[in-house]
């Protein structure tokens, strides 16, 4: 092997390349942070005070704009709204896309290639080329405008990747474990739940992690599918409450409302952020 | 441990989100509801609790549930596709009246007018409306939409401004230009003109003047019309290069092209700029950020002495709003909101706590009528009652749509005046041609409005 | 093992999974194939069947294509940008070459948690000429006559793109990192053996390594930028003027504003074939190269 031994950035030597690219990472990370930071203290101005001045910081702290946004605004019924149609929809995939990956990957049965493949082919469909048949076929089955509707269909195009990260992980779990498992007397289902299961946490965990994150934030099916204001969920919250300050001039709102539904996942992120990054380094891994 | 607190506390909140989850409120009112849906917009939602609270004291047996949506249209279209819509609707934005006519989404509502008016019982509701108002939402003879307000659009200007520094009110487009110029020599960073940069629909009201006035009634009917030709004229030309020259001679305040209306309206309110174009709905929407002693009033945009359209004739629109949806649960009680809403007890309401006018008869005379709407409405008498209204933007969506993008790029000076005329050509062409539209071939009468009315 | 070949047991387990999946995307998916060849204004089940009707109009609609130019641009300058990025920062991070490493990759993260919507209205207020920090940032250093960002057609797509941008650096970055972390230290040794410096041995241990991962991510952006809704709706909905408007916000518009939904299903249709090509191009082109030790 030849190395050439002229790179210039060698030659500007340690020091000045690292204060370069701490320069750099400081920069990106004020653009990273600051919106939101910004987003947060403007909260708890009025909003006439906004229009005044863009950037100071609050001449009062009020949580005025916050009980607005979580009472009139209802961003409090939304919030719980996405809670319960999240945590739902994650105990439905869980469940049913862990026992297909489980099945998948240690039985053995005619035609189970073409259903493997067939849940991962799920992955290359855009949404938006269903969206048309899926509005009318979950208004058929009587589901549109309901939260369960919402929950079945989200479960349904998380199946895909769960059964992906899943699928691999259960393959990894020798079979030793199974066979001691018959010989204690365990059934089909007694052995998936009680051991396989169990041993399948961090492949859950990170399943769920990554789809709680994308069903809060989800928007376009949540807007297709709803269409009752008491049933929102928070993003279909936040751009309904975008399109009112169109007219109401009421900036303080949607901004409080903005900072309630990004603290949650922040906030979980911050606390369970090593866990976080070691499911995807296990997806990753995998993968 | 620390995720097994996570995990904890997501569970009791799960739980907790069983019970706190967003409670329909409809379904709480029981079986003899009434529902209606309205645009929540610069009007504001308390003219709908007026009437809905006197819907519920003529009716006592029967609940009002009653709420607003500044999309109304989306955010309620798929309960029409689903077959279960409110009783009483008003959308705009999107929204083709006509072709949810075509679809069978809208009845008829002409056992409504035949009925004896609200606190009128010697008059049917039909004959509480201004002359001509009714025309434009009648298809095929049968009266289909109710019009929410007889809305004067024109250039509102700051008439304290104007006193302070001594401008006159310009009657010709030439005057206009001249009050510009002075406006911008005035020096203290005053732009003469501002408009609602992002919703270009705004400035169109002046350039549309300017082409009824170029071209007269006569024009307007073809371009509403779609006649082949119509939207290439050299009027719309002219009147496009016309727009354009207010940019170029720099009257318009920088920054505008990004402003929404809420924005560029409040920017005119705090005297960054002397005039507006906007309706009569103005003052309403920004009622809540008035300064002190504000005083608006509207002129006409200024017309050509020889040109076709008069120099002062007013754009007033009657445009349709108020329907009933087919399969409502309950249209007659749908049709009895509309009858209380529109009396002429609530339409003087309406003029008090809004200020626009409802084209209900003696509605002007039981209210305090605003100043700012006074002005209006005084216009429309100066003009001798020689009103004007594009239909095109209630018929044809497409083309409604191409208008503002165009437009707002002809302002942007992305496309010249004749690319603009090119494309709005193209688009009439491409309607003409689709079997799918809707055609309307005849102009109803425009709204008359005489003295009488005002 | 015994347990393993009980095929009923097999398929019971897969069963509920499967009448989701079939139920609500591939029952889908697939009348979607037929909706396309129609005209359906969604008011009844009444179809109307019109060949490639839809299709032609579909290649004779400017806005389509309009949509289409400004989806490839948003996708084709999103997924050369991000790995770009994600490269330079995770190798940054894991050459030590930073102070507070710990901080940036917690923090760069955040924007990948957020929804969409909300980056949308972020930055909307962000990108306000009057009160938007952007603009009164650069006021601060004397900037005058600064450009409507959202409300010209040129500086509203380039907005789109670093908002894109700003919303997925994080992930990749932290995805690498993983990566890096993971390749074992005996290489490094070897060529250090070797004689190699700081930049050699980056050139040719650890991008050689990183370079699958960086052709999976362009891969992801590309299928997943080809979807872009949410961020379009709510900042620009698809303005001014359609230079931001996406295929996904077009079909939206055509099927949930206008009622067109067999139109609408065509250009989904469209958007499918692009993805799904270049998907398997994509895979056919991994498959050519595998890096080898």
């Amino acid at each position: 092997m030849r190395f050439n031994n002229t790179a210039i950035l060698d030659r500007l030597g340690e020091h000045g390349r690292k204060t370069i690219t701490q320069i750099i990472f400081v920069v990106y990370g004020v653009i990273v942070v600051f919106p939101m930071v910004w987003l947060l203290y403007t909260a708890f101005k009025p909003t006439h005070e906004l229009f005044a001045s863009a950037w100071s910081l609050p001449v009062e702290w009020k949580f005025d704009n916050f009980v607005e946004a979580w009472t009139e605004a209802r961003i409090g019924d939304f919030f719980w709204n996405s809670l319960f149609v999240t945590i739902s929809t994650l105990l439905v995939q869980l469940f049913v896309g862990s026992m297909a990956s489980y099945s998948l990957a240690k039985y053995r049965f005619r035609g189970q290639g073409i259903v493997y493949y067939g849940f991962l082919a799920g992955m290359m469909f855009p949404i938006f080329l269903g969206i048309v048949p899926l509005f009318f076929l979950v208004k058929s089955l009587g589901l549109l405008d309901s939260h369960l509707g919402l929950i079945v269909v989200y479960a349904a195009f998380g199946i895909p990747f769960t059964v992906f990260v899943l699928t691999a992980f259960f393959r990894t779990i020798p079979t030793e474990i199974m066979e001691a498992g018959v010989m204690d007397g365990c059934g089909h289902f007694t052995l998936y739940w009680r051991i396989m299961l169990p041993l399948a946490k961090p492949g859950l965990t990170t399943v769920g992690i990554f789809t709680f994150i994308s069903i809060w934030n989800e928007y376009i099916l949540a807007l297709v599918l709803l269409s009752s204001s008491h049933l929102r969920t928070m993003p279909l919250g936040i751009a309904v409450l975008q399109f009112v300050q169109f007219y109401e001039v009421d900036f303080g709102a949607l901004f409080a409302g903005l900072v309630i539904v990004m603290l949650p996942t922040l906030l979980c992120y911050v606390i369970l952020q090593e866990q976080i990054t070691k499911g995807m380094t296990v997806g990753a891994v995998k993968g | 441990m620390r995720s097994k607190i996570m995990v904890a506390l997501l569970a009791g909140l799960y739980v907790l989100s069983f019970f706190f989850r967003g409670q329909d409120e409809k379904q709480l009112l029981g079986d003899r509801v009434v529902e209606g849906v309205f645009f929540q917009g610069g009007y504001g939602m308390q003219w709908v609790f007026d009437s809905a609270a006197e819907f519920e004291h003529a009716h006592p047996d029967i609940n009002a549930y009653v709420w607003g949506n500044p999309r109304a249209w989306d955010q309620t279209r798929p309960r029409f596709l689903a077959g279960n819509p409110p009783d009483v609707f008003w959308g705009i934005q999107n929204i083709n009246f006509w072709v949810n006519l075509q679809d069978g989404l809208v009845a008829p509502l002409d056992s409504l007018m035949q009925t004896p008016a609200y606190g009128q019982p010697d008059k049917t509701f039909g004959e509480t409306f201004f002359p001509g108002v009714l025309e434009p939402g009648q298809f095929d003879g049968r009266q289909y939409f109710l019009p929410i307000v007889y809305n004067i659009s024109g250039i509102w200007y700051n008439k304290g401004m104007f006193d302070e520094h001594g401008w006159q009110v310009p009657a010709t487009w030439d005057e206009f230009l001249a009050l510009c110029e002075l406006i911008k020599q005035t020096g203290n960073g005053i732009a003469p003109l501002t408009h609602q940069g992002k919703y270009p629909t705004y400035f169109g009201g002046i350039y549309l003047a300017l082409v009824y006035k170029l071209g007269g009634k006569q024009l307007l009917n073809a371009m509403d019309t779609l006649q082949p030709g119509a939207w290439a004229r050299p009027e719309l030309i002219e009147a496009a290069r016309l727009s354009q020259q207010l940019y170029e001679r720099d009257y318009i305040l920088s920054g505008t092209s990004s402003f929404s209306h809420t924005e560029a309206q409040m920017i005119w309110l705090q005297g960054k700029a002397a005039m507006i174009p906007c309706g009569t709905w103005l003052e309403s929407e920004m009622i809540n950020a008035l300064p002190d002693g504000f005083e608006m009033r509207i002129m006409p945009v200024p017309g050509f002495v020889d040109g076709k359209g008069g120099v002062g004739a007013i754009e007033a629109s009657s445009d349709p709003a108020f329907w009933v949806p087919t399969d409502a649960a309950h249209p007659d009680w749908g049709m009895e909101y509309l009858r209380i809403m529109l009396s002429r007890k609530l339409a003087a309401g309406f003029i008090e706590n809004v200020g626009s006018v409802q084209p209900i008869l003696g509605s002007t005379d039981d209210a305090e009528v605003r100043p700012a709407t006074r002005s209006a409405l005084d216009a429309v008498q100066a003009a001798g009652g020689e009103t004007f209204n594009f239909r095109f933007s209630s018929w044809y969506l497409e083309l409604d749509n191409e208008f503002d993008n165009a437009l707002g790029a002809l302002l942007n000076h992305d496309i010249t005046p004749e690319r603009f005329v090119e494309r709005m050509e193209a688009m009439a062409e491409r309607l003409r041609r689709d079997p799918d539209t809707l055609r309307f071939d005849s102009e109803p009468e425009q709204a008359v409005t005489t003295k009488a009315a005002l | 093992m015994k347990l393993q070949s009980d095929a009923r047991a097999g398929w019971l387990f897969v069963l509920p999974a499967l009448v989701f999946y079939v139920t609500f995307l591939v029952v889908p998916y697939a009348l979607a194939f037929g909706v396309s060849f129609a005209k359906w204004r969604g008011v009844s089940l009444h179809l109307e069947f019109v060949g490639l009707g839809n299709f032609q109009r579909m290649f004779g609609d400017p806005f389509y294509w309009k949509a289409l130019y400004n989806t490839a641009f948003f996708t084709v300058c999103t997924g050369l940008i991000v790995p770009v990025m994600a490269l330079y920062f995770s190798v940054a991070v894991t050459r030590k070459l930073v102070v507070g490493a710990r901080f940036f990759r917690i923090t760069y993260f955040f924007p990948n948690l957020i929804s969409q919507v909300a980056i949308a209205v972020l930055w909307w207020f962000a990108l306000n000429p009057e009160f938007g920090i952007l603009s009164n940032f650069l006021r601060l250093f004397g900037l005058a006559d600064l450009p409507s960002w959202l409300g010209d057609p040129d500086w509203a797509r380039r907005c789109v793109v670093a908002v894109k941008v700003w919303a997925a650096v994080g992930f990749y970055m932290v995805l690498y990192i993983s990566a890096i972390e993971g390749i074992p230290n005996d290489y490094y040794d070897a060529a250090k053996i070797d004689g190699a410096g700081e930049m050699q041995s980056f050139r040719h241990v650890t991008f050689p390594l990183l370079s699958e991962m960086m052709k999976v991510t362009v891969v992801f952006l590309l299928l997943n930028g080809f979807g872009t809704f949410d961020l379009v709706r709510i900042m620009t909905d698809g303005g001014p003027d359609r230079a931001t408007e996406t295929l996904a916000t077009y079909i939206y518009e055509n099927a949930f504003e206008l009622g067109k939904f067999g139109y609408a299903t065509t250009i989904a249709m469209s958007l499918f074939i692009i993805t799904f090509s270049l998907a398997l191009l994509s895979l056919y082109l991994q498959r050519k190269e595998a890096v080898e030790y």
